[in-house]
């Protein structure tokens, strides 16, 4: 299959600014669903609200825009009406952690059988840069002009606590990785969480003395270990490092398939 | 409280489709409605490939950020709902045939309605109930209809007044609508309505 194929190219230009990250990181998942090659008829794209979620007017599947944080809300009953599709969510790290934090929790705990892939630029780039929960601490934002006092969190380690069964974490600057990491959790039969570091130049960079989209990529090269890299260094080296690699890996009942002896039994007309 | 619910049996259930697209998936514009301003609707996985956004979009389903879309997109839908009012405005009613006093409820206070007006047509009253089960579309055929018969309307609410309003504008007898307001958490009983319903109306012969 053309990569092009994937594409509504008749809606392009996109709407992100230059040097954003976001447009990286829907090129990993194209690729990965290219190399898996998915039916296209029969993959579901579903996103809530942000710069990250435009991006399905811009694939050519079923696709499905809708309210913010609500992603997953959508995509459980897409799943669970027909579990045949795949499903796959692009979320960013306001719209996931923030506003949708608890339907992640529970789509992570119900072990539903979908990718998410969360575009991570820890800020709200489409509405100018208020900060989010993902925003560091210290970091400034447009709602925080003295340094964010909040402390950020391991979005990772929550879906891992929730019951999530494929967790990796990539970055725009990892491409190779990340388009890896993508493709396997569309494979891997549970709740899959991507989280991909990307940059937001417009609203975080210039707030953060980055100077260009470069300097973040940069700085995601400078600031991320590997898993495998992290396990045989000192632990100096690895302090304050963001891990990048596939961080968990399990497997559990799937949630539409319980639901589906359960469905069974009920129609057999048995004891409940 | 507690009381049974009745589940209907599978066959009494009637299901009713969405009218799938008859083109092909290149012709296919979801958000293009027929003449009855409902679009046939492709289920995800059917081979459509088509975009659904909550941005108002134009019939392809695409925003683009244009005015003219977002009217015509919102005066569709509009249309759609006031087009079908029949078919959407529920309410039931009980004993307003010969009615010259109405209550009007909608939602939890009907329990204490009801009973309340079983109680006064006991004693003789000519009072009647009309319960809305949907507030919009508004049952304003129905409740302009009951302005033209009844002398009084009671609207008991839990609240300050809103559903009042709606029966108010249909009006146009001075103080031929009276509001039941209780806000302290605890429910309307049945004896404040028969209350309000007796009110004023001991005087007068015709109620009994
Ligand atoms: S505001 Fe930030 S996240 Fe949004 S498109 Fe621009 S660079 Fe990308």
């Amino acid at each position: 299959m053309e990569i092009l194929d994937s594409f509504r190219t008749d809606k392009f230009p996109h709407i992100w600014c230059s040097g954003c990250g976001h447009g990286i990181v829907m090129g990993a998942l194209v690729r990965a669903m290219n190399k898996l090659d998915l039916d296209h008829d029969k993959t579901v794209i579903v996103s809530g609200i942000g710069c990250s979620s435009r991006a399905t007017g811009y694939l050519n599947f079923d696709t499905l825009h809708t309210t913010h944080g609500r992603a997953l809300a959508f995509a459980t009953g897409i799943k669970f009406s027909e579990p045949e599709l795949d499903v796959i969510v692009i979320t960013g790290d306001g719209d996931c952690t923030a506003i949708g934090g608890n339907h992640l929790i529970h789509a992570a705990r119900r072990n539903i059988n979908i990718t998410t892939i969360m575009f991570n630029n820890s800020i709200y780039g489409m509405t100018s840069g208020q900060y989010s929960p993902l925003t560091p601490q210290k970091a400034k934002a447009t709602t925080a002009p003295y340094g964010n006092i909040e402390p950020n969190f391991d979005p990772c380690e929550l879906v891992q606590g929730a019951g999530a069964t494929y967790v990796a974490r990539g970055t725009a600057y990892h491409i190779k990785k990340l388009t890896r990491f993508i493709k396997r959790g569309i494979e891997h039969n549970g709740f899959s969480f991507i989280d991909a570091v990307s940059q937001c130049p417009t609203n975080f960079g210039r707030k953060n003395g980055f100077k260009s989209a470069v300097e973040m990529m940069q700085w995601q090269k400078e600031n991320t270990i590997t898993i495998e890299r992290a396990a045989k260094a000192s632990e100096k080296e690895v302090k304050n490092k963001i891990l990048v690699g596939e961080l968990h890996h399990n497997n559990r009942p799937e949630y539409t398939a319980n639901y589906e002896q359960v469905i069974e039994k009920a129609q057999k007309g048995g004891d409940n | 409280m507690r009381e049974k619910v009745r589940i209907p049996a599978v066959e009494e259930i009637e299901t009713k489709d969405r009218k799938k697209p008859s083109v092909a998936p290149q012709d296919y514009e979801p958000f293009a409605a027929d003449e009855d301003l409902v679009p046939p609707m492709a289920s995800f996985g059917d081979g459509y490939r088509y975009h659904v956004t909550g941005l108002f979009h134009d019939e392809t389903g695409f925003p683009h950020g244009k005015a003219e879309d977002a009217d015509r997109l919102g005066r569709r839908l509009h249309q759609k709902i006031e087009g079908n009012r029949d078919e959407i405005v529920e309410y039931e009613s009980w004993e307003l045939e010969d009615a010259e006093i109405a209550v009007v409820a909608y939602g939890s206070v009907t329990r204490s309605a009801l009973t309340a007006v079983k109680a006064a047509r006991e004693e003789g009253i000519k009072v009647g109930l009309l319960q809305l089960k949907t507030i919009w579309p508004f049952a304003q055929e129905e409740i302009k209809e009951l302005v033209n018969q009844v002398d009084k309307i009671i609207v008991p609410e839990l609240n300050l007044g809103q559903l009042i309003g709606e029966v108010e504008r249909l009006s146009n007898l001075e103080e031929q609508v009276v509001g039941i307001n209780r806000i302290d958490g605890e429910l309307i009983k049945p004896a404040t309505i028969i209350e309000a319903i007796k009110e004023g109306s001991e005087s007068n012969g015709d109620f009994r």
